[in-house]
This record gives C-alpha cells, sequence and structure tokens, in this order.
C-alpha cells in the first residue's frame, strides 16, 4: 500500500467511485481509532470492538469497489461498523439467551455494560473525577435502556460529534427520524439523572 | 413567564451547542441544563479515554487487518498487458531462432504415384478365370481346411 495516497479520498471531502486499493492502509490508519471507539462506547466490551474493528475495515476492502462517494469514507465506515454491531448484538443475545438456558442466570450484560473506572479528567480534583465518572455511569444507564438505533445516534451525535446529516446517512435514516431519536435520548437521559440525584438536586448542581 | 423547557427543547439547545433561552430566567431549567450538559460532556470524555490504547495496539490491529486481507491480484489491465508482452516474446523467440517458423518448410511431393495400367484383354481374362474356379480364391483355406478334416476322418474310419 502505497505512501501517495490522496488524503482528500481518505478524508471523504472528495467523491470517487470506488476506492484504490493502494488507499486503504491510509484509510485503516486514519479511522481505526474512531470506528474502535464507537464500537467501544456501543458495545462496552474492548475484545468484541477491536475484533469487530478489523472485521469493519475487512468488509470495507472488500466492498470497496461499491463506494460510490455519495458520502465520505469516515461515514461509509461508520456505517458498516453499525451494521457490525447490530448483527453482533444479535448474536450475542441469542448466546445469552442460550446461556439462560442452559445455566440459569448471566452477569455477562451487566458486565459489559458497566462504565469503565477510567479517571475521566487527569487535571481534576479526586472529588471531580468520582462526579464525572457518576455522570458518565448515569448518561450510560440511560442509553443502555434506550432502543438500539437510538442508542445509535445518541453516541454517534454525542460521543462522535458527527453532524446530524451524517448520522442519517450512516444509519440509512431520515434526518427527521434522527432528531426525534435524539430528543427520547435526552428525554431518557434527564430522566435518568433526576432519579439518581433528585430533582432538587439536580437543580442545585 | 415561560414553562420549564421541555426534552424536544433541551435536545435542540444541546445539538446546537447553546442554552435555551428561557435558562437565563429560571435557576430551576438552568441547573438542569447545566448537569444535563455536564453528563454528556463527561459521558464523552469517558468514552474517549476509554478507547485510547498505545501504539502498539494500533499497529497489531492494522497488521492483523492486513494479514487477513485476500491476496492481492493482478487487475485486469495489467494481466491483459502481462498476456500480450508474453505472446509477442514467444513469437519474437520462435522468429529470430535457427531452426525456428523463419526456415523454409520442405517442399511437398505433389507427385502421384502411378500404377501400370492394365490392358482391357488381361483383366477380362482374369475375371474369366475367377468366376471359373469352383472355390471362389476368398474361400479358398476354409475349402482347404474341410477337405482336411473330411480326408483326416476318413483315414481313421479306415483304420477302425
Amino acid at each position: 500500500m502505497s505512501a501517495t495516497l490522496q488524503p482528500a479520498v481518505v478524508a471523504g471531502t472528495v467523491n470517487v467511485q470506488g476506492l484504490a486499493e493502494e488507499d486503504f492502509e491510509s484509510i485503516v490508519l486514519t479511522h481505526q481509532q474512531r470506528i474502535y471507539r464507537l464500537l467501544l462506547t456501543l458495545l462496552r466490551d474492548p475484545d468484541a470492538a477491536a475484533t469487530l474493528t478489523q472485521d469493519c475495515f475487512l468488509r470495507a476492502y472488500e466492498k470497496r469497489h461499491t463506494f460510490r462517494g455519495e458520502a465520505s469514507v469516515g461515514t461509509w465506515l461508520t456505517h458498516i461498523a453499525v451494521n457490525l454491531v447490530r448483527d453482533h448484538v444479535r448474536n450475542r443475545r441469542q448466546g445469552f439467551w442460550k446461556k439462560i438456558f442452559q445455566s440459569g442466570s448471566s452477569n455477562d450484560e451487566a458486565s459489559e455494560l458497566a462504565v469503565s473506572e477510567t479517571v475521566v479528567d487527569a487535571h481534576a480534583t479526586p472529588e471531580q473525577q468520582v462526579l464525572a465518572r457518576e455522570q458518565a455511569e448515569t448518561v450510560w444507564r440511560a442509553v443502555s435502556r434506550l432502543s438500539g438505533q437510538q442508542r445509535e445516534v445518541f453516541v454517534l451525535r454525542f460521543s462522535e460529534e458527527m453532524p446530524l446529516e451524517e448520522i442519517a446517512v450512516a444509519l440509512d435514516v431520515s434526518v427527521g427520524t434522527v432528531k426525534s431519536h435524539l430528543s427520547r435520548a435526552v428525554a431518557a437521559v434527564r430522566k435518568q439523572l433526576k432519579e439518581t440525584y433528585g430533582e432538587i438536586a439536580l437543580q442545585r448542581r | 413567564m415561560k414553562s420549564h423547557c421541555n426534552d424536544a427543547e433541551f435536545a435542540e439547545a444541546l445539538l446546537a451547542g447553546t442554552p435555551p433561552a428561557h435558562v437565563a430566567e429560571c435557576e430551576a431549567c438552568r441547573g438542569e441544563w447545566e448537569a444535563l450538559g455536564g453528563a454528556i460532556g463527561s459521558f464523552r470524555q469517558a468514552a474517549h479515554q476509554d478507547a485510547e490504547r498505545p501504539t502498539v495496539f494500533w499497529t497489531a490491529q492494522r497488521a492483523s487487518i492486513r494479514s487477513r486481507m485476500p491476496r492481492r491480484t493482478m487487475t485486469a489491465g495489467l494481466r491483459w498487458a502481462f498476456a500480450s508482452g508474453l505472446f509477442l516474446c514467444i513469437f519474437a523467440v520462435m522468429l529470430f531462432l535457427p531452426g525456428g517458423t523463419s526456415k523454409t518448410p520442405a517442399p511437398i511431393n505433389t507427385a502421384t504415384v502411378t500404377k501400370p495400367a492394365l490392358d482391357d484383354d488381361a483383366l477380362l481374362r482374369q475375371v474369366d478365370e475367377a468366376v471359373a474356379d469352383d472355390i471362389p480364391s476368398a474361400m479358398e483355406p476354409t475349402a482347404l481346411m474341410a477337405s482336411e478334416m473330411s480326408r483326416a476322418l476318413n483315414t481313421s474310419t479306415q483304420n477302425q
């Protein structure tokens, strides 16, 4: 894979018919961290996120001739990643029910959904760090109860900071649907914050 | 005074990145706006920090992707160019090598073999002789075998 890549193609700022094989390593280099982060945020499973990141680029490589340049490379990869998450969740759900029938209970879901103990801001005081972690957990708790598509929209908008139009393209829905999902997601987060901190405490924060 | 901000207004404000106008005059909504924005900001930061990995992780990922990629094949254009080049090389070798196609082929002998013509009288005589024979020439071996067998049979009968 050559070093003479076309930055505009890789960044997705130019429309092309298909992707050149030579550009592929540069595309991986440019987008791998963002795709991994998206997958990790949606799945809360580092191993699955790592595997699906590879799968995402392999699928993109296989389908590189079908890339029409109507969306950016980043949006196209996001579309592939989201589809992989849906497949993975579907398979995991089937596995979950298998486990339920086999052993009677499973804590895998809960452990995967737990927000890591990462310190959110290295420069914050310990108290601020604890508060930030609590807040992140509260938001995740609310987000994990949303439907799959609402969760995808929320993460793409508020974690990946993608524009609404790109989210609509990546998820193959209208901008109106994206807005509606976001509104529901924000309502769920508000409700969760109120449940966690209490309405009065929330208003004082 | 306007009632408190609803979910849609908060969502719109979050998308725009600017607080709803009502927040300026309502302490309750201001508190909620700050809490919501702070919580979502913490969520984003946590998501980004969780996904941080050392350089070796990304390098290993790329290597793994590369190893799982199907082997590269020649593009159609390259294949045609390669085939054409190969054909030309073979043609050139055959053309210029001593003993190759440049050698003049041996002339084909077109002379036909002529049989001595039998004259008509001789041919008629041969036909007459063949017709006059008791046994056709094609049946001579069978006739010989039959006569031998009958002679042997007669001999054995006489001996008894």
